[in-house]
């Protein structure tokens, strides 16, 4: 019986765990080439799930609305690059910081216009029933989440560690004067990484859109509990991120079920408040305290 | 000059906002558009705080809701139920919003950048849980039926009384940031955000100002979230969302991110545009077009419509002075001499120093000292782990092993900062000049450490802190004289050339009164004749009592001016002694050059 | 001339480092470049790369302007720099850290025959190229610093102070690969502060000082003349008269 109950709390909170690693590898990705923590991460997932849901609603056939999801997400990525962190890459960091917040803003707005206030939803991709495991009951839909969850982190760490691409990537996150010395063109990985990072979130929002609802201001939960994710992986390890987001999913999970659901979200948020206050208030003393605060 | 011309400025700027407020509600006396200039108003009050955060602090807090959320709550609870004064209510509320901000930001400062503004925003969607959740904040519902805002009995609900009462509390944010703002305060934080690590070798305590503007900012978020709630005469958790902390910021940025004023001129843009856009049956534009705004004016026009004007004035007042500057000869008494409690002749005693990088040995078990009142000299081949030991002695890098004794004291685990605090004054080799502040100012950071009025007495401006002001001016007016350096003071220090921005981080670090001075290649970029009067600027320095520890490559400016050399090569100690022992010993010459040592050139 | 200085001056802002320096490398040699310290050196090298500005003069590799290309396209036409410590992947293998090199090269293909190249060329890579790059040696880190410039197949290396940091039998080891190299590739510029061990493999020798070039000529003279002391030591004649003037004021001012 308890371990039914863990059961149903953990795979339901592994399955959203899925988007938020997503989302979290977004973070370190973006942060590691461009040295920018992207804001609107959140809302490439948002983005992705209103858009396919709005296309569905226009009585599009599936298969397009995912793939005009994801096209628009990894467009938006390449917009967000060249109008409004390129023009700002010399400023001091908090203003890229707070262009990535306007540009947040602005996709939330324009979703807003567009679909207006309402939650939408998607059928699920296999219908809408359900299918148990280890005695847990999950909706069919969490197949595809996980499904696309392994492919899109195959591809990125199969990218990053086997394609030339993907090791210049690595390689300006590591060195860039270096990088540079080997020819390579930061401004264009970083166009291909925040258009890649655009569409995957992109299309992770689409995936989870059946089981969790969509609706325009989606976006700040997820980009507050992928930042989690990556915080907790120091913003250098995409392993790291992975597991870090879907670790906040489980505990999500975890605190709607043995607390309560209206309580979620004050115990995950507080989780990173009290991590934040940890590490800068107890672990940091003297010269490392002045030197951690340099970035 | 420059103060002239600020202080008309803001004059200027006093006289239009009071015409303005006291004018507005004899010409727009209808219930709707006071309603507007009370929302700006309000607003106000929060953005002047963010511009102290946001432009001053260089802190991203998205998260500013969650104090007007605070002072929110707590006026409308503790005046609906515990029938409190709003007066004290919205004091007690800014109270709490300040202490929650101490408590978060304390420790949060001390990591990066970008940190905070997610940890607010964790703490607004907290506090939105909490008020939805619990009982005694109403819930879902909120709290209604909230009195009109009075003051210790003073009535002041109606629509005119409230539009002067909530101007006249961003009039009071104004005054207390235009005083944060040009204070010693205000340049310590203009100073991090040029360069934090000269920052610290001045003796500022980064994370400390930071909290500071931290607090307040959210005090004023309190204020003004309590200002709100009487207006409405009621409060629910979609008060104060989201898009509430996008507005302020994007209010803050319009403005101007670093111009006091600016905050309140924004507000005011913001809430018109926000009005003008329910005009014109466009509401839900209204996200769209406060994120486009925010982007667009950090890309084109940083420092938003108030800082437009104000860089005018500076470039047109640099321009016409850039060729007033000219080099006087040094004026050696313009500076007292430095009392050093007597250190038992040593100044500094570094006792076996390493630090390594994984197998890299930089600095490996390196011992010596340095005399009080001499001039020593560390040198060395490229890589041989001098900067290395710099850092090692001003707080910048950590020892893995060894002592530094400063004037007795341990200091191998203390950070620039208090290093600086204790007498250590630094230059560095590729100048770290704070450029966003003019020459005057820059010098007048060197004399940070002497003052001592804290943020309450600066914020309401007492006597006192001008009084300290005025010495502070005088100290670093007598530093540019004694370098020499004169009519540079109002400029910008990148109008000037390379040597004399040498003058001006010299005279900078002199402010600080220092025992020791680490020079680090203090000649490097400079021709002969330069050089030769750095040597003798040198020479005066150490008159005045302050021992001085250069790290330098030419060798005429170091055979000339040492007493003691020491030599350090592949990051340990190859040699020390006088001038011509180094330079005649065949191991230093070998180090330097190659493995076979070259025949010695006759003068 | 495969490479040609002409005027060239250049730095950061303000701060100019090189001043008017002019001089040209030609095919099939080892040039070298010393000075001291905060001679302007590396920020040679990184002009030359297109890393730092030009203020003024011009760069030409084989005849054409590269002075204000980016560095992509330098690298491309044909040169490679061995940064100054190195500037290794540190966390990347020593094989990854090698295909880097190889980056900008067009023909992929031709990838694992560099690959094993450079492994004939320092057979102690190979045995390591799946190990960390900043786990290596100094000496070893050298050399994957140098076999990774080779990869792109260079046609002028540039080599910034590589015997920086590394114990002198290292450093003799590293200059013999160096002298091997221009068999395999043909022309090197090399830059350092140890005079002795460059001007012992290279053909020429210029000495900057100060970012200005103050001597030239065959490396064998450079070897045994004063100027190379001189540039390091303050031994030249006007520069003892200025420290004769400072020790002069200091007696005036402090008395001693």
């Amino acid at each position: 019986m308890q371990t039914e109950m863990f059961l149903q709390l953990m795979l339901p909170g592994f399955t959203t765990g899925c988007v938020y690693a997503l989302v979290a590898l977004g973070y370190v990705l973006c942060a590691n080439v461009s040295g920018v923590v992207n804001f609107a991460q959140g809302e490439f997932v948002m983005l992705g799930g209103m858009t396919a849901a709005w296309l569905i609603g226009q009585d599009v056939d599936l298969i397009w609305a995912i793939a005009a999801a994801v096209a628009l997400g990894a467009a938006m990525g390449a917009v967000q690059e060249v109008a409004t962190l390129a023009p700002v890459r010399r400023a001091p960091h908090f203003i890229q910081i707070t262009t990535t917040v306007g540009f947040a803003v602005v996709l939330r707005g324009l979703t807003l216009i567009v679909a207006g206030k309402d939650a939408l939803s998607i059928p699920g991709f296999s219908g809408d029933d359900t299918f148990e495991l280890a005695g847990a009951v999950l909706p069919l839909q969490s197949l595809w989440v996980w499904g696309a969850t392994a492919l899109l982190l195959a591809a990125t760490f199969g990218f990053l560690r086997y394609t030339a691409t993907g090791r210049a990537v690595r390689a300006c996150s590591i060195n860039l004067q270096a990088a540079r010395l080997m020819g390579v063109d930061a401004g264009r990985l970083r166009l291909l990484v925040l258009a890649a990072t655009g569409g995957s979130a992109a299309l992770a929002g689409v995936v989870i859109t059946p089981i969790v609802l969509a609706s325009w201001d989606a976006g700040i939960a997820y980009s507050i509990k992928g930042f989690i994710g990556a915080i907790l992986g120091g913003f250098r390890s995409p392993g790291a991120a992975v597991l870090g987001g879907i670790g906040i999913g489980l505990v999500e999970s975890f605190a709607s079920g043995y607390v309560s659901s209206g309580w979620q979200d004050f115990i995950v948020d507080g989780l990173l408040l009290a991590y934040l206050l940890l590490r800068g208030g107890i672990l940091l003393r003297g010269r490392a305290a002045a030197m951690a605060g340099e970035s | 000059m420059r103060d002239a011309l600020l202080a008309r400025r803001s004059l200027l700027a006093w006289v239009v906002f009071t015409v303005g407020v006291i004018a507005y509600p004899l010409l727009f006396p209808g219930s709707y558009l006071l309603g507007v200039g009370i929302s700006a108003g309000t607003m106000a009050v929060s953005t002047v705080g963010l511009v102290l955060l946001l432009g001053l602090a260089h802190q991203l807090a998205i998260g500013q809701a969650a104090f007007s959320m605070v002072g929110g709550y707590a006026s409308a609870l503790l005046c609906t139920e515990a029938g409190w004064d709003p007066f004290l209510a919205m004091l007690l509320g800014s109270v709490v919003a300040m202490l929650f901000a101490y408590v978060i930001g304390a420790p949060i400062l001390k990591l990066r950048g970008y940190v905070l503004a997610m940890a607010t925003l964790a703490l607004h969607l907290m506090l939105i849980v909490f008020a939805l959740q619990v009982g005694f904040t109403g819930g879902p519902i909120g709290v209604t039926g909230l009195p009109k805002f009075a003051l210790l009995g003073l009535p002041l609900g109606g629509d005119r009384a409230y539009f002067y009462t909530v101007w006249a509390l961003a009039l009071a944010s104004v005054f207390i940031g235009l005083n944060i703002d040009r204070s010693r305060i205000g340049r310590a934080l203009r100073a991090i955000a040029a360069s934090e690590t000269a920052a610290g070798s001045v003796g500022i305590d980064t994370a400390r100002y930071k909290v500071q503007m931290f607090v307040v900012g959210a005090g004023m978020a309190s204020v003004s979230g309590s200002l709100v709630v009487h207006y409405l005469r009621a409060t629910d958790p979609t008060v104060f969302s989201f898009n509430y902390s996008v507005n302020l910021i994007t209010a803050t940025i319009i403005g101007g991110l670093a111009s006091v004023w600016g905050g309140a001129v924004g507000a005011s843009v913001i809430i018109g545009l926000r009005e003008l856009l329910r005009a014109l049956s466009l509401p839900l534009w209204e996200s769209v077009i406060m994120g486009a705004l925010t982007v667009l004016v950090l890309i084109t026009l940083p420092s938003g419509i108030v800082g437009l004007i104000s860089a005018g004035f500076a470039r047109v007042v640099g321009r016409s002075q850039a060729s007033r500057v000219s080099l006087a000869p040094f004026a050696p008494e313009a500076l007292p001499p430095v009392e050093t409690r007597p250190a038992n002749g040593t100044m500094l005693e570094v006792t076996s120093a390493l630090r390594a990088f994984g197998n890299l040995k930089a600095v490996n078990d390196v011992s010596f000292t340095v005399q009080e009142g001499s001039i020593t000299a560390l040198i060395g081949p490229n890589g041989a782990g001098k900067t290395t030991m710099f850092n090692l002695i001003g707080g910048y890098q950590p020892l893995g092993a060894g002592t530094v004794r400063f004037r007795g004291r341990n200091i191998e685990a203390l950070p620039p900062r208090d290093i600086a605090l204790l007498g250590m004054g630094r230059t560095f080799q590729n100048l770290l000049l704070f450029d966003n502040m003019t020459v005057l100012e820059n010098v007048m950071c060197g004399a940070h450490r002497h003052a001592r009025q804290g943020l309450l007495p600066v914020a309401f401006g007492l006597p006192a802190v001008a009084r300290e002001e005025a010495a502070m001016r005088t100290l670093a007016a007598d530093c540019l004289r004694f370098v020499g350096l004169r009519g540079a003071e109002a400029l910008l220090p990148s109008s000037l050339s390379f040597g004399h921005q040498r003058l001006v981080e010299i005279a900078r670090a002199l402010a600080l009164r220092p025992s020791l001075l680490l020079m680090d290649e203090p000649a490097s970029g400079l021709n002969d004749s330069e050089t030769e009067l750095l040597s003798e600027l040198v020479l005066r320095i150490a008159a005045l009592g302050t021992t001085v520890l250069l790290v330098e490559h030419d060798m005429r400016f170091v055979m000339g001016l040492a007493d003691h050399v020491v030599v350090m090569d592949h990051g340990e100690k190859m040699a020390e002694g006088s001038t011509d022992a180094i330079r005649n010993d065949p191991k230093v010459i070998a180090a330097y050059l190659g493995s076979e040592p070259v025949s010695e050139h006759a003068a | 001339m495969l490479l040609e200085l002409d005027g060239l001056s250049s730095g950061y802002g303000r701060f100019q480092v090189l001043r008017d320096v002019s001089l040209a490398v030609n095919t099939g040699e080892i040039v070298a470049l010393i000075g001291a310290n905060g001679a302007g050196k590396s920020t040679l090298l990184n002009t030359v790369m297109g890393l730092v500005a030009r203020s003024q003069g011009e760069i030409r590799f084989d005849g054409k302007q590269i002075a204000q290309r980016p560095t992509p396209a330098i690298v491309r036409s044909g040169i490679a720099q061995v940064p100054e410590r190195r500037q290794l992947f540190g966390t990347m293998t020593v094989e990854e850290n090698l295909r880097m090199g190889a980056y900008a090269c067009a023909d992929r293909r031709a990838v694992p025959r560099l690959l094993d190249e450079q492994y004939a060329r320092f057979p102690i890579l190979g045995e390591r190229r799946r190990q960390l790059a900043k786990t290596m040696s100094g000496g070893q880190q050298q050399m994957v610093a140098i076999a990774r410039a080779m990869m792109s197949q260079p046609r002028l290396l540039l080599l910034d102070e590589p015997s920086l940091g590394l114990a002198p039998l290292v450093v003799a080891q590293i200059m013999r690969e160096i002298v091997a190299l221009r068999a395999a590739q043909g022309t090197v510029l090399i830059v350092e502060q140890n005079a002795h061990a460059a001007l012992t493999i290279a053909d020429r020798g210029y000495v900057l000082e100060q970012g200005r070039i103050t001597a030239s000529g065959a490396s064998a003279e450079l070897l045994h003349s004063p100027a190379v002391q001189d540039a390091y030591l303050g031994g030249r004649a006007g520069q003892r008269a200025i420290e004769g003037r400072i020790l002069n004021k200091k007696r005036a001012i402090l008395g001693r």
